[in-house]
This record gives C-alpha cells, sequence and structure tokens, in this order.
C-alpha cells in the first residue's frame, strides 16, 4: 500500500531559483528508486517536499492513498504526521543522546510503553549490526557506525517509507561500497519502500529497482538501470551515466525491421541506429547518435556488413582488465574499450565493429 | 522490522481523514509559525520601538504651556548654538577617538603576543588581560580616582614621598585621565575582537612571507596584521561608537576640571532644575544617530570584508619566535595588566581597609569598618546589592528565555521575510546608547502605573538594552547546529514544541548559560541605562556607587566597589567554568 505519488510538484526558492520544476513520478511498494542527478538538480528538495520539510509551491503528494501535500485544498502536513523516516547525509545524530536515545526517539514519540520501545531498540540495532553499543555516546562512534545509528533510528518506529539523502557520501570509498550492498540488500528483505538521493552513478546502478535521472529541477530519464545505461533518452544522460561517445549526424532512410540509418560526417561514413528510433524522425533532420566504449569491437575486414568502421589508435591506456583506447576514425575520436587480453599499440590500425542495437538515437 | 503488517499499514494510512488531521503552514497567513514571529514584533515595538519614538518625538516639542505641545526645532537650534554644547561636543569626540586608537593599540599588540608568538606565561597572563572586560570603567575610574586625584591619590602621595616631589605630578582629573582609564578598560574588548581572527588564521600566509625573507616584525605588519584589518576595524568602531555614550568615567573624572561631554550634559539637563526633557532628547538623539551610523558602516561596509583565512583542514598552529624581544612583550603586557588590574584593585582594597583615608595605607588605622559598614549596616547600600543581585539573577534569567526564544524565531521557520524583521528589531536597541534607552524609558512610562514598580522597569530597560547581546551569543550556537538535527526529530513523528523542549534545548543549553552569565554580568555593572530610570529605593549598585563617591568617605566606597567586583569575578569564574565545559560537549 504504500506507494508514493509525487504529482506536478514545483518549489521555488524566491523569485529567480526554480529548484523543481514539473516533476511527476510514483514510487509502487517495496520499490526502491533512485533520484539521480548533478549537484543542485533539485534532488534534495524534492525528497524534502515528500518529507515534509518544505511546503511546494505546486503539486500533489499522496502516499498509500493519504494527502500529504496538495496546493489545490492547501494541505500540507507536518513531518511528523506522516510517519516517514528519513537519514540525512550528515546523519544528524542528535549528541546529547546515548545510541539507544537517539534509535527510541522515534518509537517514543508514537507513545510505545517502556517494554515495546526496548524491544524496538534492540531489534533496529540488531539489524544495523550495533548490538551492543546502545549506551555509547553517538558522537564518540565512527563515521560509517554513525551511519548505521542513523539508519537504525530511521527503521525503528516503521515507517511508511524510507528516505535517503545521499547517506553514503561521506564514507570513504572502501566503507561506501560495502554499505551500498548491505544496505540495499537490507531493505530488500524488509521490503521496504525506499527513495534514495544520491548523484553517484554508480551507486544509483548498484542499489536501485528503478533510477529517475534529473536536472535543472526536471525529470530526464525514469527506468530500470539496465534501460537507463543502454537506452539514455538525451545526451545529458547518456553523458551523466557511465563514459560514451556522442556523434552527430543527419537522419537517413528507414530499413525495415532492421533501424535508421545516420549519415556522421564527421566518421565519413553511416551507421545503422536501432535504438531510440519509436519516434517519428523525418530524414535529413540533424540528431545525435550514442555509442558506448564497451560496445564497440575490434574485428576483421568483412566480419559484418553494417556499422564497419576503420581507424587509427591515437592513444591506449592499459587499465589491467581492459584498454581504455581512442581511435582516430575520419575527423572522430571514439573512445573504445577493449579486454585487457588483446594487444593494442598506439598507431595500429583497425577496424571496428558496432551492432545497430547499440547505437541509440537520442532525444536531443 | 516487518513486524508491521499491511493492513495495519493500511489502517493507518485510511484512519486519518487527510483534511481533518492537516495543518497548513505554508497555505494561510496566519499560522502558528506565522504568529510567532508577529508575537515577536509586537513585543520588540512595544520594549524597543515605543520608548525611541517617544523619546524622539520629545526631541521636537516644546510645552510653552502645561498640555500644549509645539512641534518646533528649537530644541536643537537653542542647544547646539550653545558654547557649552559645542564644547561638551567636541571633548565627546576626543574620548571617543583617543578610547578607540589607544586600546587598538594596545589591545591589537596584546593579541598578537598572545595568539602568534611565544611570549612566555600567555596562559596566565591572558587571564590577567582579560579581567577588566569583566569590570566595567566606571569601577576604574572609582580606583584610578583614588590613585591618581591630585590629593589624596596613592600614587601621588607616593611619588611626592619618594622622590620630594613639590606638585603632584599625575591628575586624573583631565582630559588624559578619562582617556587612559577609558583606554585601559576598553582593551579587552580590542583583544577579544581581534584574537579570533589571529587564532584561525593559517600560519602558511605568515610563513611563506617568512620563506620571502621578511623578518619577524615585518611580517606583523605587511601580512598578519593587514589580514586582520577588518575585524580590527570593526573593534575599534564599535569602541568609538561605545564611548560616545559613556556616562560614567565622565561624570566622575570631567567636572572638577570642568569637561562635559554630551551624555553628561544629558544627565544634567535630566536631574537638576530646570528640567529641559526636550534639550536632552534633542542632543540625545544628535548621539544616536551618530552611534547608528558607527555601528551601520560597521555592519554594511567593514565586517563584510574579513578575509577568510581559515583553511579548514589540520593545520598545525605556529608561533613566531620572537628571540629576546618576547621580553619586551612580557613587559609591554604585564605593565598593562599593573595599570589595569593591579594597581586599580590593590588602591581599592587598601582604601577599603583603612578607617579614614589620607592618601596612603597606615596600618594605624586598619579597620574592617568599611566592609562591615556597607555589608552589614548601611542600608541604602544592601538594598542596592539586593536590587542588582535580583536584576541580574531574575532580570538576566526573563531575558535569556526572550533570547532563546527570538533566536529560534529568527532562524528557524519558514518565513523569511518576518524573520528577517524580527532580528532587525532586535539588534536595533545596539544603536541606543545606555544613558538614552534609560531616558527614553523614564518619560515613555513615567506618567503610567508601570512607574510606580521601578525594578520591573528597570528590568525591561535592561532587557531591551541588552537583548542584542544575548541573542548573539545563542543564535551563534544555534547556527551551529544543523537544523537537521530538528527536522530528523519531526520525521521521527515529534511535534514541534516537542522538538524545540527535547533537541533544541538541550543542544542549546551550553550558549544559553553563556549568555545568562554574560547578562548577570552585564546587569550586576550597569550603570548608563539606571543613572536616569532608578529611583532610591531600586538603586542598583553601579547607581549607588556614583551616589555614595558623592557622599561617602572613600573606604566606604572602596569597600563597596570591591563588594560589585567580587559579584563580577565570581560570575566570571562560574562564565568560564562553562565555557570549557561548552568545549568539551562540543
Ligand atoms: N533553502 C534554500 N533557499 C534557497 N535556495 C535553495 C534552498 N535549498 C535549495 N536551494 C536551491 O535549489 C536548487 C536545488 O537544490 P537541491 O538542494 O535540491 O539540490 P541537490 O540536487 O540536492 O544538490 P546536491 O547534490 O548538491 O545536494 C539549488 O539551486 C539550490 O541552490
Ligand atoms: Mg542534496
Amino acid at each position: 500500500m504504500a506507494e508514493v505519488v509525487v504529482k506536478d510538484l514545483v518549489k521555488r526558492f524566491g523569485t529567480e531559483t526554480l529548484a523543481v520544476d514539473n516533476v511527476s513520478f510514483t514510487v509502487g511498494e517495496g520499490e526502491f528508486v533512485t533520484l539521480l542527478g548533478p549537484s543542485g538538480c533539485g534532488k534534495t528538495t524534492t525528497l524534502r517536499c515528500i518529507a515534509g520539510l518544505e511546503t511546494p509551491d505546486e503539486g500533489d503528494i499522496l502516499i498509500a492513498d493519504e494527502v500529504f501535500t496538495s496546493s489545490h485544498n492547501g494541505v500540507c502536513l507536518p513531518p511528523e504526521k506522516r510517519r516517514l523516516g528519513m537519514v540525512f547525509q550528515s546523519y544528524a545524530i542528535w549528541p546529547h543522546m546515548s545510541v539507544s536515545e537517539n534509535v527510541a526517539y522515534g518509537i517514543q514519540a508514537q507513545g510505545a510503553s517502556r517494554a515495546e520501545v526496548n524491544e524496538k531498540v534492540a531489534n533496529a540495532l540488531e539489524l544495523v549490526g550495533l548490538s551492543g553499543l546502545g549506551e555509547r555516546n553517538a558522537t564518540k562512534l565512527s563515521g560509517g557506525q554513525q551511519q548505521r545509528v542513523s539508519l537504525a533510528r530511521a527503521l525503528a518506529y516503521n515507517p511508511r517509507v524510507l528516505l535517503f539523502d545521499e547517506p553514503l557520501s561521506n564514507l570513504d570509498a572502501k566503507l561506501r561500497e560495502r554499505m551500498r550492498v548491505e544496505l540495499a540488500n537490507l531493505i530488500k528483505e524488509l521490503k521496504l519502500t525506499a527513495i534514495y538521493v544520491t548523484h553517484d552513478q554508480a551507486e544509483a546502478m548498484v542499489m536501485s529497482d528503478r533510477i529517475i535521472v534529473m536536472k535543472d529541477g526536471r525529470i530526464q530519464q525514469e527506468g530500470d538501470p539496465h534501460s537507463t545505461y543502454n537506452e539514455p533518452s538525451n545526451s545529458f544522460v547518456a553523458d551523466f551515466i557511465g563514459v560514451t561517445n556522442i556523434l552527430e549526424g543527419k537522419a537517413g532512410e528507414r530499413e525495415n525491421g532492421k533501424g535508421l540509418w545516420v549519415e556522421v560526417p564527421s566518421l565519413e561514413s553511416k551507421i545503422l541506429c536501432a535504438k531510440g528510433i519509436e519516434r517519428d524522425i523525418p530524414a535529413g533532420s540533424d540528431l545525435l547518435v550514442t555509442v558506448r566504449p564497451e560496445y564497440i569491437e575490434l574485428g576483421e575486414d568483412g566480419s559484418s556488413d553494417e556499422n564497419v568502421l576503420r581507424g587509427q589508435v591515437s592513444d591506449a591506456v592499459y587499465l589491467g582488465q581492459s584498454w581504455d583506447c581512442l581511435v582516430q576514425s575520419g575527423n572522430f575520436e571514439l573512445r573504445v574499450h577493449v579486454r585487457g587480453d588483446a594487444d593494442i599499440r598506439a598507431g595500429q590500425s583497425v577496424t571496428m565493429n558496432i551492432s545497430p542495437s547499440r547505437c541509440v538515437v537520442l532525444s536531443d | 522490522m516487518s513486524s508491521v503488517s499491511k493492513s495495519e499499514l493500511e489502517a493507518r494510512g485510511d484512519g486519518a481523514s487527510p483534511v481533518a488531521s492537516a495543518s497548513t503552514p505554508g497555505g494561510r497567513f496566519f499560522n502558528s509559525e506565522n504568529s510567532l514571529k508577529l508575537g515577536s514584533l509586537g513585543l520588540l515595538t512595544i520594549l524597543a520601538i515605543l520608548p525611541v519614538s517617544v523619546f524622539l518625538y520629545s526631541a521636537f516639542v516644546t510645552h510653552p504651556e502645561a498640555g500644549d505641545s509645539i512641534f518646533t526645532f528649537t530644541n536643537f537650534t537653542k542647544n547646539f548654538s550653545t558654547s557649552e554644547v559645542f564644547d561638551a561636543s567636541l571633548n565627546t569626540l576626543i574620548i571617543a577617538l583617543g578610547t578607540s586608537i589607544f586600546s587598538c593599540l594596545t589591545g591589537v599588540s596584546l593579541a598578537w603576543f598572545h595568539a602568534r608568538t611565544d611570549m612566555p606565561f600567555r596562559r596566565p597572563l591572558e587571564a590577567l588581560t582579560l579581567i577588566p572586560f569583566f569590570l566595567s570603567s566606571f569601577l576604574g575610574a572609582v580606583a584610578w580616582w583614588a590613585l591618581a586625584a591630585p590629593r589624596t591619590g596613592i600614587l601621588n602621595r607616593w611619588m611626592i614621598d619618594l622622590f620630594g616631589l613639590s606638585a603632584p605630578p599625575f591628575n586624573i582629573y583631565s582630559m588624559t585621565g578619562i582617556v587612559m582609564v577609558m583606554a585601559l578598560f576598553y582593551t579587552p574588548y580590542m583583544y577579544l575582537f581581534t584574537i579570533g581572527s589571529l587564532n584561525r588564521m593559517d600560519p602558511a600566509l605568515e610563513e611563506s612571507a617568512r620563506v620571502c625573507g621578511t623578518g619577524v616584525l615585518r611580517t606583523a605588519l605587511r601580512v598578519t596584521i593587514p589580514l586582520s584589518t577588518p575585524a580590527m576595524l570593526s573593534g575599534a568602531v564599535i569602541i568609538f561608537v561605545v564611548s560616545m555614550g559613556v556616562f560614567g568615567v565622565p561624570s566622575l573624572l570631567g567636572p572638577i576640571a570642568r569637561i562635559s561631554t554630551l551624555s553628561t550634559i544629558i544627565y544634567t539637563k535630566m536631574e537638576e532644575y530646570p528640567l529641559d526633557i526636550g534639550g536632552a532628547a534633542a542632543l540625545g538623539s544628535v548621539l544616536m544617530v551618530f552611534t547608528a551610523l558607527g555601528l551601520y558602516i560597521q555592519r554594511k561596509i567593514i565586517a563584510p570584508r574579513s578575509y577568510v583565512t581559515v583553511t579548514g583542514k589540520g593545520y598545525r598552529p605556529s608561533r613566531v619566535s620572537l628571540g629576546p624581544w618576547k621580553y619586551v612583550a612580557l613587559a609591554i603586557n604585564c605593565f598593562y595588566v599593573l595599570l589595569a588590574v593591579i594597581l586599580p584593585l590593590g588602591a581599592l582594597l587598601l582604601a577599603s581597609f583603612n578607617r579614614a583615608w589620607l592618601g596612603g595605607f597606615r596600618w594605624s588605622q586598619l579597620s574592617i569598618y568599611n566592609w562591615a559598614y556597607v555589608l552589614f549596616e548601611y542600608e541604602y547600600a544592601i538594598q542596592a546589592t539586593k536590587n542588582s543581585l535580583i536584576l541580574g539573577l531574575v532580570g538576566g534569567f526573563i531575558t535569556v528565555v526572550l533570547c532563546t526564544f527570538l533566536a529560534m524565531v529568527i532562524l528557524r521557520g519558514r518565513n523569511k521575510r518576518l524573520s528577517g524583521a524580527v532580528d532587525y528589531l532586535s539588534t536595533l536597541p545596539i544603536g541606543v546608547p545606555g544613558l538614552i534607552m534609560g531616558m527614553a524609558f523614564l518619560i515613555t512610562w513615567i506618567k503610567t502605573p508601570l512607574y510606580g514598580f521601578p525594578m520591573l522597569l528597570l528590568m525591561m530597560a535592561y532587557m531591551t538594552r541588552y537583548l542584542p547581546y544575548g541573542l548573539r551569543t545563542i543564535s551563534s550556537v544555534l547556527q551551529s547546529l544543523s537544523s537537521e538535527l530538528e527536522e530528523s526529530a519531526r520525521i521521527c513523528g515529534s511535534s514541534f514544541v516537542a522538538t524545540i523542549k527535547k533537541i533544541t534545548v538541550p543542544l542549546l543549553r551550553p550558549g544559553i548559560f553563556a549568555a545568562y552569565l554574560m547578562l548577570f554580568i552585564m546587569f550586576i555593572r550597569e550603570l548608563p541605562v539606571s543613572v536616569l530610570l532608578a529611583t532610591e529605593d531600586s538603586a542598583p549598585m553601579a547607581v549607588a556607587l556614583y551616589i555614595l563617591q558623592e557622599n561617602e568617605a572613600l573606604g566606604v566606597v572602596a569597600a563597596f566597589a570591591l563588594v560589585q567586583t567580587a559579584l563580577l569575578l565570581l560570575g566570571t569564574i562560574v562564565f568560564r567554568k562553562l565555557g570549557s565545559m561548552e568545549e568539551l560537549s562540543v
């Protein structure tokens, strides 16, 4: 029942800043949805509107059919009436309370009995792996442990939805990678609904069921990690998530069942694109095509009849598991990733094959 | 965790009727947050705006016949054309300028010695150097009067006896005397204004200058001092403005040399026949305009220019090695402590233990009479001590509660425009010199029943005048508390009020204590607001000291001054103790 509905959300700060610009999305029960985007794109603001910490200027927010915020009748439930859980980037651990007092706070606020409070606190601490640390002063813990306290605090009172605002960004790289998996597993295990904010695309890919990419207060793309990575809808998404080549071209003719031919002057060639062509694209119009470096294969001449390019390796960096190469083809330098066991030298002439299903026409 | 069932969630979801349980923080204008803010605006209007308006109004009216009031500029034209007022204005400027220049020189050098050099004995000396901050310049004037009055001053007596001089070498009844006492007692302010920016300065800035081949002194003059210039200028302007309005020192040391200032003239016009409220208000409003102007310059022009010299990550504060010069620095600091602490307190102590004082301590005259007298017999002094304690403890408490409330109203919540208005109104009293605040309260409330409760009126006036100081202490702590600490409590399900009680106030406690003790100290030594407003029964200690000094033997005055000092130092010790506790807990 914990279905979050955000409809036409608009939030302005002052007259100039439009922090959130007409954002709509839903989150199903037990789903883990990530808001991903560069700094200042309005992720935190969206999350705070859901939490009730900001009052949106326009739009509705409903959870489980209960109206939290609605601009039509001026409803705006205060945060304490929403029964959500939130984990802040700064952890926001109360320094004047012990670990268990921190965790107990939300349960006490619901008027639970002492025995119930103790039980739930112990439960929550065990879930996050902090059993036995309850009496410690919360601020004397390590960063990772504080992180867990703040998670336990948010979990402890059975919130309808968990909200996370970049909870892992203060941890060091190693710990962060471990916590990603641990956190995502815990949330799945508890069948909790979560909205997670981050600007780290790797984090979003690993953890989420669905990713919502934002820029300048607007949603750019919505989808599971696989489709977001493989079929970016525009050049911002293609570029923001992972590494990619973006080619300028002109639409040519459609080939039935196979795709759309695109004339790419910089490559002095034509390539056949099979993705992103559902919309109506008039022949001769300018467009952008994206190809991920790892989908460009080095091969023999004549191994395929479409999308064969020739070029010369201008630079190759060995990364162990792979080579990161720049290949000059026509007037364009293509980024190409080749498996690590290949033998690549700068100056070498190569032939490249790209499957049409890996060539995505962007919407801008 | 997963113990909560789906149906339970559903029940909760449907059970609460959305509209009924909803409040509207952003919806209507008269929600609870805005009502609190409007309430604060109303309160501040009564406390601050009303008296100051009545005061300004009275500068522009005359009462040729009882009941009549005419709008006029005569109060200004008549007064500012007299040579008396001209001289007083000039004196006011000289005192203010002299005080800020000299306290700036000593304060900045001392701060540099302590923050950036390897001067020995820094720790004990810092405590001694700051003692005058907790006393008052008026107390200093009383002590220096005992030290350097031409005929009865201890120092003069010693010099005459020691060197066989024919005339006393020092005369505290002079412009030099006034400026010296003021500068001595405002030096710690300057010290405190600059030490922060010197402490926070990244030593790499100085070290790179040293590497470039400049010496210690040149580096200090070319790099260190210029980098803290905005902080110093701010301090100098504030001291200039404050000393323009100072009443105690010139009123004690000025009359014999016929040195009057705007504040002493205002006092005379209000206390002596013929009463001239219009004239006093006219002079006062000019003083107020200059004060406000100075503070405006400080806030809007100087303060925003402070350099951010903090580089953040773990630097190791390193000190400049002064070589043999460190003993010169030590000598300068010790000389300051001698003039500002040891001599004044020593003189008071000696005088308080002699029954009759003829300019020197005599064992034959040793007696505790003065102490017994002010502590147990002298009704007026005992009453004044009680009054001051009530004002300091109760008044300080009420003020600190108000400050905490206002700090939250200003820093928390969503309506930034109303917050700004509250902030603005609560800082305004800084621009009103104490004497004028007292006069404004007097003429506003004298014909109302409130005047029947002089202690209450005094408390209100103190509260208004010193509100900005308490507020600043508490806001700076509140500002350093991330609002996420409160927000996460709200999300956990605790209401606005419960969050304040359980999260905000406990976290603010160190700041609240610090502010309370600071206000206690300010209230115990308060003279300018009280001097016009207090009645005989409600006179606080400083006013009593002022009266005693006119009517009693020096021994009695000294003993009473030391009682006040003892209260102030006691407050200071507690203050410092709590200060170090605060460091521990943050
Ligand atoms: N309280 C505020 N007052 C004014 N402007 C604000 C406020 N909060 C956010 N903004 C502005 O709204 C925009 C979106 O901010 P938001 O904090 O939502 O970004 P974000 O996506 O969370 O970025 P980050 O990844 O840096 O946290 C920014 O331009 C920001 O400057
Ligand atoms: Mg953010």
